[in-house]
């Protein structure tokens, strides 16, 4: 802890969470209305902080490819909270068909985000990489990734925000269950849907592989943290919250670590104040 | 020199990754082109990736052109395993042109130290700058800061003439770019940061004060 920059990170990490636990232990009723305010408010600015310092980092650098990853790397964090926020703020909803329109659109909006930054991220390590390996031929398999991607989503977007604006009761419950009566639909709602995970195994491989480069390593290593935490929220129904903001914390020390900070020394600080 | 870097000179620039230390190796070159200098680039990028970057720092190589020694592309291929051809290589080229000014930019150091034991590394380094002396090159080499031990980088700074060091610092909640002279032959030590800005028309140099 040696810097203002890190202690407000952790300050807005542990004073919200003390808020969550001292409701908590004096027992405050948290209905779910109340409950969906609090993660709006509660968890708000630390994943603020945590997309700050991704696009701060991004305007120092100066090579396109890692600028991108900065990008990304924030992007990530706003689809995250977005997403998340919003499929809470609108679960107890009495619309259920508005609710699932919403919930699909926001889960859309953070995939595309996730694939996004996986892309960004496996060109950035081959860069750094010194035999410059193309990790499982992403430079070719990326193109058509991106085509069905955008083709898959494209035609869920459209539907969704269709039946959502017109209120579409036969296409909203349609979304619910997956089932349209058309094959197209079926497979791309079903299936084609989860094909941005497919970025996530390159991941995986450059993971093993950058070995040699340090601040890839870390910037993985809070990242991974933060999306097992995101990804334990949907098995709980108590410490929501908690865990939520911690995952925005982890995605804060992952912004951070997308390049070394250096810290000027003392002495050197006295100098240039005397400059 | 007209860039402001000693004759027969090496100099080393150090810099986490995205911070834009190749940017000093593309201006070097375009420079040291318009003056008619021999200009020698060596990379393991292929040559078209490099020339996209230089694109974005509103560089233009495509009347004149160095000599490339790169991944794919060039006119002459770096093989990352092969140390022995690649320090041949440019001695020869060192010689072929001893007529002119030569310039000479290497961005391989952090894959060849990556790839090799360092010790072979500071061996071949002294040697090819010892060559580069004798036929009044200036060479400007390129290191990553974040993918080596501290010890790596301190010995190779001991095998330069100059180090130019460009850093991401954190100053309350932002992050700075600046840029120090650790060490530059013939001047005397400058203990003052700089705040710089690449940009399509150059980079902008200003005193950093708090």
């Amino acid at each position: 802890m040696r810097d203002r920059s890190e202690i407000l990170g952790v300050c807005l990490f542990l004073i919200p969470a003390a808020v969550a636990v001292i409701t908590r232990i004096y027992g405050v009723v948290v209905t779910p209305d109340l409950l969906t305010n609090l993660i709006l408010v509660i968890t708000a600015p630390t994943y603020c902080y945590a997309i700050y310092w991704a696009l701060d980092t991004r305007k120092a650098l100066a090579v396109r490819v890692y600028r991108s990853q900065a990008l990304a790397t924030g992007l990530l964090a706003l689809m995250v909270w977005l997403s998340y926020t919003s499929i809470f703020e609108l679960s107890g909803s009495p619309n259920e068909q508005l609710s699932q329109g919403v919930t699909v659109f926001a889960f859309a909006a953070l995939l595309l985000a996730l694939f996004y930054f996986a892309d960004i991220t496996v060109k950035a390590s081959r860069r750094s990489d010194p035999l410059l390996r193309d990790t499982l031929h992403w430079s070719k398999v990326r193109i058509p990734l991106w085509l069905a991607i955008s083709v898959s989503y494209g035609i869920l977007l459209v539907v969704v925000a269709y039946g959502t604006i017109t209120n579409n009761l036969a296409i909203l419950n349609a979304i619910g269950t997956g089932d349209f009566g058309n094959a197209v639909f079926n497979i791309d709602f079903n299936y084609l849907i989860y094909l941005p995970f497919v970025g996530v195994i390159p991941l995986v491989v450059v993971w093993f592989r950058a070995k040699w480069d340090r601040t890839l390593r870390r910037h993985f290593l809070w990242l991974i943290v933060a999306l097992v935490m995101l990804f334990a929220t949907t098995f709980l129904t108590v410490g929501f919250i908690l865990v939520f903001l911690a995952a925005g914390y982890f995605l804060y020390r992952a912004s951070r670590s997308l390049a070394p900070l250096s810290r000027l020394t003392r002495d050197e600080n006295a100098e240039l104040s005397t400059q | 020199m007209a860039d402001g870097y000693p004759d027969k000179s090496a100099i080393l620039v150090t810099g986490p990754p995205g911070i834009g230390k190749e940017a000093l190796g593309y201006w070097f070159t375009q420079t040291g082109l318009a003056q008619g200098d021999f200009c020698l680039y060596v990379t393991r990028l292929p040559v078209r990736e490099v020339l996209q970057d230089v694109k974005g720092f509103g560089i233009d190589m495509n009347h004149k052109v160095p000599l490339w020694l790169a991944g794919e592309g060039g006119q002459l291929k770096y093989d990352v395993n092969d140390l022995a051809s690649l320090s041949f290589s440019i001695k020869d080229i060192l010689k072929k042109n001893s007529n002119r000014r030569i310039r000479v930019v290497m961005d391989v150091l952090s894959s060849l130290l990556m790839l090799n034991q360092s010790e072979t590394i500071y061996k071949f380094l002294d040697q090819l700058l010892s060559d580069a002396k004798q036929y009044d090159a200036v060479v400007l080499a390129t290191l990553e800061e974040g993918m080596h031990k501290p010890e790596i980088l301190t010995a190779m700074q001991q095998l330069f003439d100059g180090v130019v060091e460009m850093r991401l610092y954190e100053e309350g909640l932002r992050v700075l770019p600046l840029l120090r002279v650790r060490k530059m032959r013939g001047i005397p030590p400058q203990p003052g940061y700089f705040n710089f800005i690449l940009g399509k028309n150059g980079m902008e140099i200003t005193p950093y004060a708090r």
